[in-house]
């Protein structure tokens, strides 16, 4: 037997013993539009506090598309295309959790006219949204005072694994998201000094500096 | 797949020889009760060795939940122990553990779950998740956290003229442990860990697979389900 039949022979048998995991990567597409669930209702202790939220117009027109490479033990590695269009799911979203977390939400279009009862200003991004490997979904909430000085910046997120169908392990990432963002705002030490303060002194729109 | 598992689904396609269970080293022990409790009774010791847990009251509500969530093991380690209390104790009455992380939103979920026993009773004392128990009928939580450790698959093949020859070996481990916590008086009552180890080894002649797998997930999960399935049988009334 010549020693290129025996190498062919070798290789051919390694491959295959070695695990049978393919030689070269994996492509897959994911292109989903219909928006993952709502996350149940909270359990919350409600902070007693007016928010104004001002939505960037980019969240509600958020597209997320690009590419993302995966590993897994023992496998070839994963290439995703991914091109997901939720409409303004993640909106309604971080509408609900800042509804959940405050006694009070206010939509304002802009800065320019702040009604009375707003205590402080909000505005939510989407941080990060990429699909391949799991979902990976991070959003920042940037609290800042009536005048502008920054008071807190929360940013929640979560990666969620893969072997599940592609619409549970994204809707788990969202919902998880969400749960982390309502937990870091219970326990945001900022936000709670900055309330201690603004209720200490009985300043209706808090601290200004 | 690991290459174990692999080479197991090769195995089904041509002529399997063997697929025979491989010898594991098992050890179990018990997990200490909160402090200021009573440590359960029991010593560390080998498989098939008894570990005590105090009796869990079944019929005043459990559930099963994986210390991590949304996970393959962690969700096999979680039915392991839901099926040895079924089993053992088929009066008692199980939550079903979607139900329990719903109705505790966002307090169970992957990222926001409590890791720490202190950080555990600071949840169960806040009272609208007391409320929100009550309305479940939900006592127990049992937390289960199931974990596999493959080790590094090594092998070699070799072709002679007589023909190639194929032979290979990975340590495997699987821990499982599982914790009882009395969610009405907001502490740990205990629980057990179960660790398993052991190599397999396969060997393929020409096309021929010669497997032998140590079943470490089996043994811990009969280990861990058994002093599980014992304590909710002892606390709950036939």
């Amino acid at each position: 037997m010549s020693t290129v039949v025996r190498l062919v022979g070798a290789a051919i048998l390694g491959c295959s013993l070695s695990l049978l995991a393919a030689c070269g990567p994996t492509t897959r597409t994911v292109a989903l539009k219909a928006a993952p669930p709502m996350p149940p209702e909270a359990v919350y202790p409600t902070l007693p506090l007016t928010v104004g939220v001002i939505f960037p117009e980019a969240l509600s027109n958020y597209r997320s598309n690009g590419t993302r490479t995966s590993f897994r033990r023992g496998e070839a590695h994963t290439v995703t295309h991914y091109d997901i269009d939720y409409g303004d799911f993640h909106r309604r979203l971080l509408e609900r959790v800042l509804r959940t977390a405050f006694s009070g939400v206010v939509l304002l279009p802009d800065r320019e006219r702040i009604p009375p009862e707003v205590e402080l200003i909000v505005e939510p991004t989407v941080r990060n949204a990429a699909y391949g490997g799991g979902a990976d979904i991070r959003y920042t909430l940037k609290f800042t005072r009536l005048d502008g000085g920054e008071i807190s910046t929360v940013t929640g997120g979560a990666i969620s694994p893969e072997y599940k169908p592609e619409d549970q392990w994204i809707a788990l990432a969202v919902r998880d998201a969400a749960a982390e963002l309502m937990v870091l705002l219970a326990r945001d030490e900022e936000l709670a000094t900055w309330r201690a303060q603004a209720k200490g002194t009985g300043a209706a729109k808090g601290p200004t500096s | 797949m690991t290459p174990l598992s692999a080479l197991l689904r090769a195995g089904a396609c041509c002529v399997l020889l063997a697929g025979c269970p491989a010898p594991t080293t098992t050890e179990v022990k018990p997990i200490a009760a909160s402090a200021g409790t009573a440590t359960p009774a029991g010593t560390e010791g080998m498989a098939g060795e008894r570990v005590e847990i105090p009796p869990i009251a079944g019929a005043e509500g459990y559930v099963v939940y994986p210390a991590v969530l949304d996970m393959v093991d962690q969700e096999e380690a979680a039915a392991c122990i839901a099926a040895a209390i079924a089993r053992d104790a088929p009066q008692a009455r199980a939550i079903d553990p979607a139900r329990f992380r719903d109705a505790l939103y966002p307090w169970m979920e992957p990222t926001t779950k409590p890791r720490y026993e202190d950080q555990m009773q600071a949840l169960a004392r806040m009272p609208q998740i007391q409320e929100r128990l009550s309305q479940l009928e939900l006592r127990y939580l049992i937390q289960v956290d199931g974990r596999r450790n493959d080790g590094t698959y090594r092998g070699t093949t070799a072709c002679t003229g007589a023909g190639c020859f194929s032979a290979g070996s990975q340590s495997m481990a699987s821990s499982l442990s599982a914790t009882v916590w009395d969610l009405r008086e907001i502490r740990a009552l205990g629980g057990i860990d179960a660790r398993s180890s052991g190599t397999g080894v396969d060997l393929v002649v020409g096309i021929i697979p010669i497997v032998f797998i140590p079943y470490t997930g089996a043994r811990v999960c009969t280990e861990a389900g058994d002093a599980i399935g014992r304590a909710v049988a002892a606390g709950t009334p036939k």
